[in-house]
């Protein structure tokens, strides 16, 4: 039976960092629970309102209290077991419902600032990402895959800027499926060509039914270099970019040249990084990615020890208006670890 | 758990070896529940498929687009033959009252998945790269993930069944670096590189080293 106990003012219910298996509820009085912001450290207080469960997450995950719970005016708390708490929340089902919404935001909230920190080679959005499944199962053979993935691009983006090229893809699939539908005919020896050479990609691709003609050469040397890099063959990619950027075709240069400056970065070429960069942002003003080019900028200074001149990018990349939201988030943090 | 009651035969999906239940970046509303065979939940890289879990009946997974239709974040393959309870906004309230003990379980996963994902946000804010590897043995410690308990040890001494890779994605670095690191740990007698695990011989002092790198 869960029970009700009384705490005076000042004392505290627990501290973070103790072991937790139990769940409150205030009744009456004021409780605080105070934690530390894990971006900033900065303290956060959060007042308990009259009804409210806390100690929920951490119970249940089975893991240490990360907050204190202290008791700002004698407050009358009821304290439940965690099988206790599962009965009661078995029995009322809404208290379930609303702490699943707001651990799930939380759970996104911390989910995304992950993936930021993390820097993904490739930052696509879910239509061009969609594709690139497919497109990744065609390559690889596996057609009755690559069947689920494009169909469903078609069926979600029907008029998306790719969809012409999923028609072509799914229709190859159609063609030769019969050809590609079991393991044995996954090509292990293209897969292992595809990193030393990409011409060794062309006739295999050609003969599943595939028309280079159809997609831009300089898209396909991009999407290449973008593999290479995905596999952090740095060297190879930065020439596979600079061969894309040169065909000079209007969506994929610029894209080109940028990633051909990160892969200077990964290969430590510090000096060379900030010439590509600079002769970038002095060829193409305005370019779309100036904010993320500028931030590169800034983590190159960073890496050679400059950080005054990392800190100066950065700013500069804050006051733009063009910056997104996860580039900011970025930004912020290299001028915190500054 | 009975999951074999008729009311939920209609939530009730099948999927063939190899079948993609749903794939990366693709929207999703529901979540699934696993009633036979195994589900691999993988991410592609670059050109390579990277296994991220391999799930077992009674493992729930897609629980992410439950309450909004954000992209999945990765793909859901079908290892056997898969049957699973397929669940979404409109039925939830059906699960709520029918099987609240399912909804339970989802609350439970996500409680451990903010935890997770904290910690691992921890690993990701130190700038120091020899800090950050070290940190991942600390979390896989904090997590349980200890390989068996050797009691000739010495109490400081933890094994984990983790390759140079899997440190390498927790700790946000290229596997190269990692392996340079590693290595350099194991030249200090800190850790011993094996084939599929590695051994950390004192972890509090691995600890010592992460809090003296830690800001703030």
């Amino acid at each position: 039976m869960p029970r009700s106990m009384t705490y005076k003012s000042n004392s505290v219910i627990y501290f973070e960092g103790d072991s937790s298996n139990r769940i409150y509820v205030l009744k009456s009085g004021k409780v605080t629970l105070t934690s530390h912001d894990i971006e900033t450290g900065q303290e956060i207080h959060n007042r308990v309102e009259t009804g409210e469960f806390f100690g929920v997450k951490s119970a249940l995950g089975r893991y240490p209290q990360e907050e204190n719970a202290v008791v700002v005016s004698t407050a009358e708390v009821i304290v439940f077991t965690v099988p206790e708490f599962e009965e009661f929340a078995c029995q009322n089902t809404r208290v379930i419902l609303k702490m699943l919404k707001v651990f799930s935001t939380q759970l996104r909230r911390i989910h995304a600032k992950v993936t930021n920190m993390l820097d993904q080679p490739t930052m696509v959005g879910p239509e061009h990402g969609l594709f690139q499944i497919g497109e990744f199962f065609h390559r690889q053979g596996k057609m009755k895959q690559a069947r689920y993935v494009l169909e469903r691009y078609l069926e979600v983006y029907p008029n998306g800027p790719r969809a012409s090229r999923a028609k072509e893809l799914l229709a190859g699939v159609e063609r030769n499926d019969y050809l590609y539908s079991g393991p044995s005919h996954s090509e292990p020896s293209r897969a292992d060509g595809h990193g030393a050479s990409g011409e060794a990609e062309r006739p295999a691709a050609a003969s599943r039914g595939e028309q280079p003609g159809e997609e831009t050469p300089a898209g396909r040397r991009y999407y290449e270099a973008v593999s290479m890099f995905g596999r952090e063959e740095f060297q190879a990619a930065f020439k596979t970019f600079r061969e894309a950027a040169a065909m000079e075709d209007p969506d994929f240069t610029v894209p080109s040249l940028v990633e051909a400056g990160r892969c200077l970065m990964h290969l430590q070429r510090h000096d060379d990084a900030i010439r590509h960069f600079t002769s970038l942002v002095q060829r193409y003003p305005k370019m779309e990615e100036l904010p993320r080019v500028l931030y590169y900028l800034g983590r190159v200074y960073e890496e050679k020890g400059e950080r005054e001149r990392a800190g100066g990018f950065f700013k500069k990349v804050q006051s733009l208006a063009s910056t997104d939201e996860t580039l900011q988030k970025q930004v912020a943090h290299a001028i915190q670890n500054l | 758990m009975d999951m074999t009651l008729p009311a939920f035969e209609r939530f009730a999906v099948h999927f063939e070896p190899g079948d993609i239940i749903f794939s990366e970046y693709e929207p999703g509303d529901s979540f699934y529940l696993i009633q036979k065979g195994r589900v691999q939940i993988m991410k592609i890289l670059g050109d390579i498929e990277k296994t991220v879990d391999v799930l077992q009946p009674g493992e729930i997974f897609g629980e992410m687009a439950i309450l909004d239709d954000s992209p999945r974040s990765a793909s859901a393959v079908a290892i056997d033959t898969v049957k699973a309870l397929q669940f979404n906004k409109a039925n939830f309230e059906i699960l709520m009252k029918g099987q609240p003990q399912i909804a339970l379980k989802l609350l439970k996963l996500f409680a451990k998945r903010i935890y997770d994902q904290r910690r691992r946000f921890m690993i990701l804010t130190l700038s120091d790269v020899n800090a950050r590897i070290a940190d991942v043995f600390l979390m896989l410690n904090e997590m349980g993930a200890v390989h068996d308990v050797d009691e000739e040890n010495e109490d400081d001494s933890r094994t984990f069944d983790v390759s140079v890779d899997d440190v390498a994605h927790w700790a946000g670095v290229n596997p190269q670096r990692c392996r340079e690191v590693l290595n350099h740990f194991a030249t200090q007698r800190r850790i011993e590189v094996g084939k599929s695990h590695i051994t950390v011989h004192n972890i509090n002092e691995l600890a010592r080293f992460v809090s003296t790198r830690r800001k703030g």
